[in-house]
């Protein structure tokens, strides 16, 4: 059987999937510290009931709807980067299209366990199957996210086939015997036969067809959830674009967070991984804070304008409420992300004796914004005088834009440090914007008192703990396959090749 | 059919919260610690509180003040909310235009919560307690549809409740009619908080009955909803005061 | 009265939408076809013959 992956690649991509290092075993162990305590306070909340955590009336919802959305939102990286590119036959989506894809599949499956974790009843989920209504819209969402799950696991596992097979070609002589089998069983007696690739190329491309409308109804449908009741602050026809564009925009960012950990987990990865594809889905970034800025002024803008009485106080919660710091910390985050990925672009390499782009000026001027960021969030009495507060935002804004010049031409050198950074942002930020469309609504209710929502330590450690199952079972998958699409990447070198000799 | 209907008139009210009271004895509302109480845990299906619900009650300056209250049991809402978003059916609207709750189907995604624009659905964050001496005068009564707990039976915890028009006393109703051998009427059922009104400000009857004295109160110029453009339909009426 | 539930047809739609179980079928049949079609295209690709040399090298030449 002859095969073009050269022993420079196995060494690299096939032979770190058998070695159980120190470094592996540390992180486990990381992982698990970080999951027991919220599965232990989850264990509590199903034997005391759900008075453990925060939730109230009419806050009947929280950390943990937050997090479904926000999970749901992150699964979206492996439909727009693995099937849009696959279909516009983008060359460098082919090292990351495995990991987008794997993303994809944990992502829905820690949302799911998020939906279940909120449940009054998790051991009734089965009435869901026994006596679903078609009117209601979970049972719509529970339809979506399914079909989603279910094909994103068929795509990725598509995808893996021919790896796989690869992996039960190639097995070092140690390898444990159920692993060879496991791989035996999954190629499917894969061959490579020349009509067994034209088969697989064929179905590829129809799931990527098919998914990408999957995707979008999963997010829609979520998003229908909250727009088709009556609650003010939630009927709003542009809320299922926008989740969708917030959930492009989360998970292209949790992909570049994802691809940067595997890339210093795995050193060889940068070979494969490059800076180009930071700076080309880095563009598709740019873009996608472009529309989600757009969609928020909608959102913000009409009710700010109309004043109706039910709507408007939920947006001035937002504005100058209870929810500022969370509102106006996201917009932040967003604008502070946006000028990283941008800015870099407008200057140069050469060093400059401009003070505004010295490291200096950028570390102390955003080491004081955040400082008078917290003192405002903190609502001092001291502090409570109006031109004090007034001067404080002043004061922040300018030094807030002094501390985006500063970093820029530090962020010029450093692409992928300074993509994290933003990604991380915008993660952040995104989780916020889902609390901000959730929280507002909930804390006022039409006949009940304005309410808050703090949430306990349950809520916390719960939500900590799915992050860390999230991370879990991405480790434990590339310890089993191989975290770049081997076949991809040759198949992307032979095109190279056939290209070049034209 | 008989659509049941309450009609009431805050002309009349007091403000005594004698129905909140009756209510929760009539159907076994678990009582919470005042702690739970101040987060919003306390579960009133008849609820009595100021109005305008968002700004201080109490409107002018002293003496010449003036408040105004309301009471709040379920709107049985003809176009309910909370019965479009159930996916597993807990809650439905029966034939006779009550909106009811199955505790054993319920699966406590609180859903319904959410969407009812009044608030009027309940859930319960723990096990249910009473002490002990209140815990003698629950109410035995419950009821059993398919085999399914409704009404005043007491509910686990992590499902959604509400007030369901005391819809097992209309049950007992119609069998006591039966075992008597005559034709049930409309007038032998009432709520609790009806029966315990103070100021005889509430009403219970069938609407589409034009005869019985609710169907002719809806036809007062002082007939109203409660948040009339909620879009749900609310049934129980309210005579406006002044 | 123009009221469309007074239409069989509607009633029909409202019954649907509104019946317990209706939507788990729904649900089902959704599932169920589409594990279905994964489970076949699974079958169709592996049962490909081998047509002459087979070779992992990529792009096949066609």
């Amino acid at each position: 059987m002859q095969q073009t992956l050269t022993l420079h690649d196995r060494d690299e991509l096939i032979t770190p999937l058998y070695k159980f290092d120190r470094k592996f075993w540390m992180v486990i162990a990381f992982l698990i510290a970080i999951i027991t305590p919220g599965m232990l306070l989850y264990v509590r909340q199903l034997v005391l009931g759900l008075g453990v955590t925060d939730l109230n009336r009419p806050v009947f919802w929280g950390a943990y709807l937050v997090n479904f959305i926000f999970l749901i939102g992150i699964s979206m990286a492996g439909t727009v980067i693995s099937a849009v590119l696959q279909l516009l036959k983008v060359n460098w989506r082919r090292p990351i299209t495995r990991i987008a894809e794997s993303l994809t599949v944990f992502g829905l499956m820690t949302a799911g366990l998020q939906i279940i974790m909120d449940m009054g009843r998790p051991d009734r989920l089965i009435n869901t199957l026994l006596y679903g209504r078609l009117q209601a819209p979970l049972m719509w969402d529970i339809a979506s996210l399914t079909l989603y799950l279910l094909t994103a696991v068929f795509a990725l596992y598509l995808q893996l086939i021919p790896d796989i097979a690869l992996l039960r070609d190639t097995a070092p002589a140690a390898a444990p015997e159920w692993r060879k089998k496991l791989y035996s069983i999954l190629s499917l007696g894969w061959t490579g036969a020349k009509e067994q690739w034209r088969r697989l190329e064929k179905a590829i491309t129809v799931v990527s067809v098919f998914i990408i409308p999957i995707g979008i109804s999963l997010h829609t449908v979520t998003s229908w959830l909250f727009s088709t009741t009556v609650q003010p602050g939630w009927k709003s026809t542009i809320l299922g674009p926008y989740f969708v564009v917030g959930a492009i925009f989360s998970g292209i960012g949790l992909l570049f967070i994802a691809v940067s950990l595997a890339r210093e987990y795995n050193k060889h990865l940068k070979e494969y991984i490059t800076e180009t594809f930071y700076i080309n889905l880095g563009w598709i970034f740019i873009v996608m804070s472009a529309v989600w800025f757009y969609f928020t002024l909608n959102e913000t803008l009409v009710v700010v304008t109309e004043q109706e009485t039910l709507e408007f106080p939920v947006m001035a919660s937002k504005l100058f409420g209870q929810f500022a710091p969370a509102f106006w910390g996201m917009n932040i985050l967003m604008i502070a992300a946006t000028w990283i990925l941008v800015a870099p672009k407008f200057v140069s390499d050469k060093p400059t004796r401009n003070p505004l782009l010295q490291t200096v000026t950028g570390l102390v001027a955003t080491g004081i914004s955040v400082i008078l960021f917290f003192l405002l969030w903190l609502q001092l009495p001291a502090l409570s005088d109006p031109n004090i507060q007034t001067g404080l935002i002043i004061a922040f804004v300018l030094l807030f834009i002094v501390a985006l010049f500063g970093v820029t031409k530090w962020m010029k050198t450093r692409l992928i440090t300074s993509t994290v950074i933003a990604s991380a942002f915008v993660l952040f930020g995104m989780w916020l914007e889902r609390w901000n469309i959730l929280m507002p609504t909930l804390t006022h209710a039409r006949l009940i008192p304005y309410t808050t929502y703090t949430p306990t330590i349950t809520e916390i450690a719960v939500t900590i703990s799915t992050f860390g199952i999230l991370t879990l079972m991405f480790v434990v998958f590339y310890k089993f396959f191989p975290s770049i699409s081997i076949w991809e990447v040759e198949e992307g070198r032979a095109l190279e090749q056939i290209a070049d000799r034209r | 059919m008989t659509n049941w209907c309450m009609v009431i008139d805050l002309e009349k009210c007091v403000a005594c919260q004698g129905c909140s009271i009756a209510c929760r004895m009539e159907n076994n509302t678990p009582v919470v610690s005042p702690e739970e109480a101040k987060n919003g845990r306390a579960i009133r299906w008849n609820d009595v509180f100021p109005l305008p619900v968002h700004i201080a009650p109490d409107q002018g300056e002293y003496p010449n003040v003036k408040t105004h209250y309301s009471t709040r049991p379920c709107m049985h809402c003809k176009n309910a909310p909370c019965v479009k978003v159930c996916p597993v059916q807990a809650t439905f609207i029966d034939e006779e235009g009550i909106v009811r709750q199955n505790y054993d189907r319920c699966i406590g995604c609180r859903f319904c919560t959410v969407a009812c624009p009044y608030g009027v659905r309940y859930f319960n964050w723990s096990e249910p307690q009473w002490e002990e001496t209140l815990a003698e005068y629950r109410n035995p009564d419950q009821l059993s549809v398919n085999g399914s707990l409704e009404g005043p039976a007491v509910r686990p915890v992590g499902v959604v409740e509400k007030c369901t028009y005391c819809v097992h006393r209309l049950v007992k109703a119609r069998e006591l009619a039966k075992v008597e051998g005559r034709e049930f009427r409309a007038d032998e059922y009432v709520p609790a908080c009806v029966q315990t009104c103070t100021g005889k400000a509430r009403f219970f009857g069938d609407l589409d009955d034009p005869d019985s004295t609710v169907s002719q109160l809806s036809k007062s110029l002082r007939a109203t909803h409660l948040l009339e453009d909620s879009g749900a339909h609310p049934k129980t009426l309210y005579l406006a005061e002044g | 009265m123009n009221f469309p539930l007074e239409q069989p047809l509607f009633q029909f739609f409202y019954w649907l939408v509104n019946t317990a179980g209706v939507g788990s079928a729904v649900v089902g049949l959704l599932i169920g076809a589409a594990v279905t079609t994964f489970a076949l295209t699974l079958r169709w690709i592996a049962s490909a013959k081998d047509m002459g040399q087979e070779s992992y090298p990529y792009p096949p030449k066609h």
